[in-house]
């Protein structure tokens, strides 16, 4: 799966760049929200179908918030790693960029207002990692498991990242991961100014 | 304001399945349709990254630290879910 999803991305990358013509791009968007909304839908019949399912989550209680929550403290830690130890990146710059969770066009907006650099740096950072997620998505459940694939997946756990995860996995960590993405998404709104507010 | 269109066409979906409103051909139609969807999808996300000329340029110039941050937080972000779903869900023993 890993490698025809890749080949699919970079197929559409070529496309887009030699035979696409620029008047293209507003119905592209509107063709992306559609068919983001029928994968959605899709995913919600085949959650629905699973017997037992709420009484699974029920049995893991609020204990499910652990995974975005060590997710997003991860993110947030490996990018200050990487950025202080390797990039010689301020902490605070390094974080915030971590902190996008993957939701790249929010957070290249939201640090495009400290500066341009530093909010191109978070947009393509959080472009490359929803890529990556979608990839590496059936590698990292057959290596490691579905809540991590569902951790690494970040904000787009509950939009282009869950249908990949749902065929990959089961209902049980279908729903875990959209709940996952849907907190991240909650949190970068709060996480990135905060980080940006300690280090400034 | 999205997220709550997601949430509820997660649940339409879930709903009208759990419901018994599909037959059992259909909702294997189904898993054909999201299979095809999926990919339908990536293709057009490959499409938007391939016509966007500001991010291929900062691809150019910026990729290389982008990827260093990219690939460390997902690193990590994999390491912390592994502890909770080891030692606090204990998810095999719990749900599988």
């Amino acid at each position: 799966m890993t490698k025809w999803i890749l080949m699919v991305l970079v197929l559409g990358i070529l496309m887009g760049i030699f035979f696409m013509p620029a008047s293209f791009v507003d119905a592209l968007d509107t063709l992306i929200s559609a068919g983001l909304m029928v994968v959605l839908f899709l995913v919600g019949i085949g959650v629905g179908r699973q017997k037992g399912l709420f009484s699974h989550l029920r049995r893991l209680g609020p204990r499910i918030l652990l995974v975005p929550l060590m997710a997003a403290l991860g993110s947030v830690c490996g990018a200050i790693l990487a950025g202080v130890l390797i990039l010689r990146m301020p902490w605070y710059q390094a974080g915030a960029v971590g902190a996008g969770f993957g939701w790249y066009s929010f957070v290249g907006v939201e640090l495009t207002r400290h500066s341009a650099y530093l909010g191109t740096l978070a947009f393509i950072t959080n472009i490359t990692r929803e890529m990556a997620a979608l990839v590496l998505i059936p590698l990292v459940v057959k290596t490691l498991g579905g809540l991590e694939a569902a951790g690494m997946s970040g904000a787009s756990a509950m939009s282009i990242a869950l249908p990949v995860i749902s065929r990959e996995t089961d209902a049980n960590i279908t729903i875990i991961a959209f709940i996952s993405g849907m907190t991240l998404a909650l949190l970068v709104p709060l996480v990135v100014p905060l980080i940006m507010r300690w280090g400034g | 304001m999205t997220i709550l269109l997601y949430i509820a066409v997660l649940l339409t979906g879930g709903f009208i399945s759990a419901r018994g409103f599909l037959k059992p051909g259909v909702e294997k139609q189904a898993d054909w349709l999201l299979t095809g969807s999926v990919f339908a999808l990536i293709f057009m996300m490959g499409i938007k990254i391939g016509m966007d000329e500001y991010v291929l340029n900062s691809f150019r110039t910026i990729g290389i630290q982008a990827l260093v941050l990219a690939v460390s937080s997902v690193a990590f972000s994999i390491g912390g879910v592994r502890l909770v779903a080891k030692y606090v869900l204990r998810w095999k023993e719990d749900v599988q």
